[in-house]
């Protein structure tokens, strides 16, 4: 009969591989304000102060707070079976994610709480005792401990609330020359503001929303369908019934990228980024936790890049739909892909109509002619040879004449300068402004030539 | 209080129709309009018996075993299979369907 031994890893070890699960900066912030909006919070603030020597980051919220035990709980790691059941309001998964994802930014996490009638209480992991001690030693601060800390200015609790303190952080590139913390944090936040304000954005808006901070700043909403944009179509929805409420796909199709105003595009990451980022959009409990992509169900393509499926799942789904620690990813079950993909060809196609109506408009009508030749699967962009100018002209010229300007428009044809006008198009379209070209002025040329 | 052999009835129908787990929404909606008519639940009664459906780990064999009053079983055979059916009936719950069917040894066509 075999005999039980204890296999425990050893926390030196097993914290360093806590510090490397994947997190990056926005994620891990995002995963502690998923925290604070369980909390039920009104205002979440995310704070950096500049010019600090050793620098710290502060996520706090507004929340109802934890007391002592609660807070002693919380700071497990894995505190909660994923298995049990939760609130439809919270955003928590494993137990895990507020250690983890401070564990992978910073060297010392600490958690002040107070609850509306409780008293204020703090923990605080320290990797380098952890490592030191080879133990999982949590600290319990005292009211001395957490004195210190509010005279410090690194915490502020009025009347309820919790607050996140990252110190020793991680994600400073220490060997950088070229920038200084306040540059490189301020890089940092500069991301989370879009990161936030993208995949909470429907908790910005609304009769129970929160307000999200970065430095006393407002976060705005980023809505990925721009769906108060003129031009925005909303396509078919459905719900499916499941486990704990229901699934809801609604399809979208955003404006075409000529009707988007300047402000748009760039909330939106850039004309490249929309069609980069076209596909589906899950989001678990309100939180959006996919930002795009076609998970396999459809082909990632230019003219699709205005399509957009958003799925609501409720937090009841995380087994079947294989949500990770981070919330990052997921897995589409079988029959939710074969229902989807019903609902994938609508805004596609909306999205081709958008581009190809365009294209219409753009025609090269008269003076250019597209040659597409299916059985070689060829496309040629050519000078339209009918264009009755083009013939006038030609009738007026001599032989030899002749030949010079068919030669001539046929290296133009040649040498139409196609992949700069793809990724122009793709990256910058508004950019792109034919109607502004100048007449060419054929005797200034004619005259440089002679002198 | 919802008898235990309706409940079971709903059951089956729940299982032929939500055969990976979730069940559209034209199939929830006629599953609503057959149990209340027909059983005279109320709304309520219905979304509790969805919940209770979901948390449930049963096998449709256990429901269709709970039922034994004849006319109920044909009842809700036909339940089953106008629901299923509401949104296209596709193989999985062609294949359930056939299974109450069979298991009850009902004279109906297929």
């Amino acid at each position: 009969m075999p005999i039980a031994v204890d296999g425990s890893p050893s926390p030196r070890s097993h914290i360093k591989t806590l510090m490397r699960i994947g997190y990056d900066f926005c994620t891990a912030v995002a995963d502690i304000v998923d925290n604070s909006v369980s909390a039920s919070s009104s205002n979440i603030h995310i704070f950096c102060p500049p010019g600090q020597q050793h620098p710290y980051l502060r996520i706090g919220d507004d929340g109802y707070g934890m007391t002592e035990a609660e807070l002693l709980t919380n700071m497990r790691i894995g505190c909660k079976d994923p298995l049990d059941e939760r609130a439809t309001s919270d955003l928590g998964r494993f137990g895990s994610g507020m250690k983890i994802a401070s564990f992978s930014q910073a060297r010392l996490l600490t958690v002040v709480s107070k609850t509306k009638h409780g008293h204020i209480c703090g923990a605080r992991w320290d990797i380098d005792k952890i490592e030191t001690t080879d133990s999982w030693c949590l600290e319990l601060l005292d009211s001395s401990d957490i004195e210190c800390l509010i005279t410090s200015g690194k915490v502020s609790i009025d009347c309820q609330g919790t607050q996140v303190i990252w110190e020793s952080l991680t994600c400073y590139q220490t060997n950088s020359h070229s920038l200084d913390h306040d540059s490189e944090m301020a890089s940092h936040l500069a991301l989370i503001v879009s990161h936030i304000g993208l995949h909470f954005h429907r908790f910005m808006t609304g009769r129970d929303k929160c307000n999200f901070h970065i430095n006393n700043k407002l976060i705005l909403p980023i809505d990925p369908f721009l769906s108060d944009s003129d031009g925005y179509q909303e396509g078919r929805s459905e719900k499916f019934r499941c486990k704990g409420g229901h699934i809801v796909i609604q399809t979208h199709v955003l404006p075409s990228i000529t009707r988007m105003g300047a402000r748009e595009v760039e909330a939106m990451g850039g004309a490249a980024s929309i069609a980069q980022k076209q596909g589906l959009y899950i989001y678990r409990n309100r939180r959006l936790i996919n930002a795009g992509g076609w998970l396999d169900l459809a082909k990632h393509h230019q003219l699709s890049a205005l399509a957009r499926v958003q799925i609501d799942i409720p937090a009841s789904l995380d087994e079947e739909w294989s949500t990770d620690v981070k919330k990052e990813t997921l897995q589409l079950p079988a029959r939710v892909k074969r229902d989807l993909r019903k609902y994938l060809a609508d805004p596609i196609t909306r999205s081709r109509k958008a581009h190809t109506y365009r294209g219409k408009k753009d025609e090269a009508g008269t003076f250019w002619k597209i040659v597409i030749n299916e059985e070689e699967k060829t496309i040629t962009y050519q000078i339209n040879s009918d264009n009755e100018v083009l013939v006038a002209l030609a009738d007026s010229l001599s032989v030899p004449n002749r030949r010079s300007l068919e030669a001539y428009l046929t290296s133009i044809s040649k040498e139409l300068p196609l992949n700069h006008i793809y990724n122009t198009m793709a990256d910058r379209p508004r950019d792109i402004k034919q109607s502004d070209i100048a007449e060419l002025d054929l005797d200034a040329i004619l005259n440089n030539s002679n002198g | 209080m919802i008898e235990k052999e309706v409940q079971a009835g709903f059951n089956i129908c729940a299982s032929i129709c939500g055969q990976d787990g979730i069940i559209s929404e034209v199939e929830e909606l006629a599953l609503i309009d057959k149990f209340t008519s027909t059983f005279g639940l109320t709304r309520g009664e219905v979304e509790q018996l969805f919940e209770e459906f979901f948390n449930s780990t049963e096998h449709i064999d256990e429901y269709l075993a709970q039922v034994v009053n004849s006319d109920l079983r044909l009842l809700v055979y036909e339940i089953s299979k106008k629901s299923a059916a509401s949104d296209d009936l596709d193989i999985r719950e062609n294949i359930a369907l056939e299974r109450a069917r069979l298991t009850w040894g009902l004279d109906t066509c297929p």
